[in-house]
């Protein structure tokens, strides 16, 4: 199970042509993936799981519910409407979160479940590479479109919400400031990013907003 | 006496992945793959350079990198940037 918070450092994205591309971009991850888009506050198992994350303590229940994107295999959960720029979840940060999700699946069908599910949920120094690898699909996406490098340290840090060690962390940073080399080049290392990437050349070009 | 044997066959390379064998966010370059050590003192990989898109033509090498206050890591530089230092 990953599950991923609010984007940071996205500019904004408004209009009906942006929502008409980010709901198009999602169905070309999904087909690209062969995964599902299930909205998060309808899932049963998902309600299950927040009330079990809020009993141990880990997260709070409606945090987890509205904040968070869960992938569980092929089934990503979104607390958002896609298209929709409401409740905390702009244009752009769906469109993130969609990349970094389905470099979860890249990581699953690289790994097989056995051992992606064994890493992510039992090693904290696992999780936290799997979430730095998918991180750097973040970084990638905000280059593509600002032609910055996002922040290595503001990403890592967003991994003590995930139980990662202090040390995890600080190797996370490390992890991402190597990628920040390599993005800053115009190097894209993630698959997810590069069919991602790929597609909004076509598609959504007029969406850079390089200086 | 076969169990055991298949006990330890079974046991060893869970023992063998706990010695740690680098120091902790050390990098380096393996081939084309580049590493990191983790907290278990074990190299993961973090990127290979052979599979990095990016501008039309460019090959992706490994080779160090200063990286701001980071200082120096090993990471995937387009090939002309690679200056045949320390790999």
């Amino acid at each position: 199970m990953n599950t991923e918070p609010k984007a940071i450092g996205h500019a904004s994205l408004a209009g009906a042509e942006a929502t008409e591309v980010v709901r198009a971009f999602w169905d070309f991850m999904v087909h690209e993936y062969g995964t599902r888009v299930i909205a998060k506050a309808n899932a049963l198992e998902m309600k299950a799981a927040a009330y079990a994350l809020g009993l141990m303590g880990v997260l709070d229940a409606e945090a987890f519910l509205r904040d968070y994107t869960t992938t569980i295999g092929r089934r990503i959960y979104v607390p958002f409407e896609l298209g929709r720029d409401a409740d905390g979840w702009s244009l752009w940060g769906q469109l993130a979160v969609c990349v970094h999700e389905h470099q979860h699946v890249e990581q699953l069908d690289r790994d097989g479940w056995l051992k992606f599910a064994g890493k992510y949920l039992l090693s904290s120094a696992g999780r936290a590479a799997y979430e730095a690898d998918a991180y750097r699909c973040d970084m990638e996406l905000h280059f593509w479109r600002t032609g910055e490098v996002l922040d290595p340290k503001t990403l890592a840090a967003k991994l003590k919400h995930y139980a990662c060690t202090s040390t995890d962390v600080e190797v996370a940073e490390k992890a991402l400031t190597m990628s920040a080399a390599t993005v800053r080049r115009g190097g894209i290392v993630n698959r997810a990013s590069q069919k991602a990437i790929a597609w909004l050349n076509v598609h959504a070009a007029a969406f850079k907003e390089r200086a | 006496m076969r169990e055991v044997f298949f006990l330890l066959a079974f046991l060893t390379p869970g023992i063998c992945s706990c010695v740690p064998l680098c120091e902790v966010k050390h990098t380096r370059c393996n081939a084309s793959r580049v590493e990191l050590c983790d907290s278990n003192g074990q190299w993961q990989q973090v990127m290979d350079c052979s599979e990095v898109a990016g501008p039309q033509g460019t090959a992706w090498s490994c080779c160090p990198a200063r990286e701001g206050d980071a200082g120096v890591v090993h990471s995937c530089l387009p090939a002309d940037e690679c200056s045949g230092g320390d790999r």
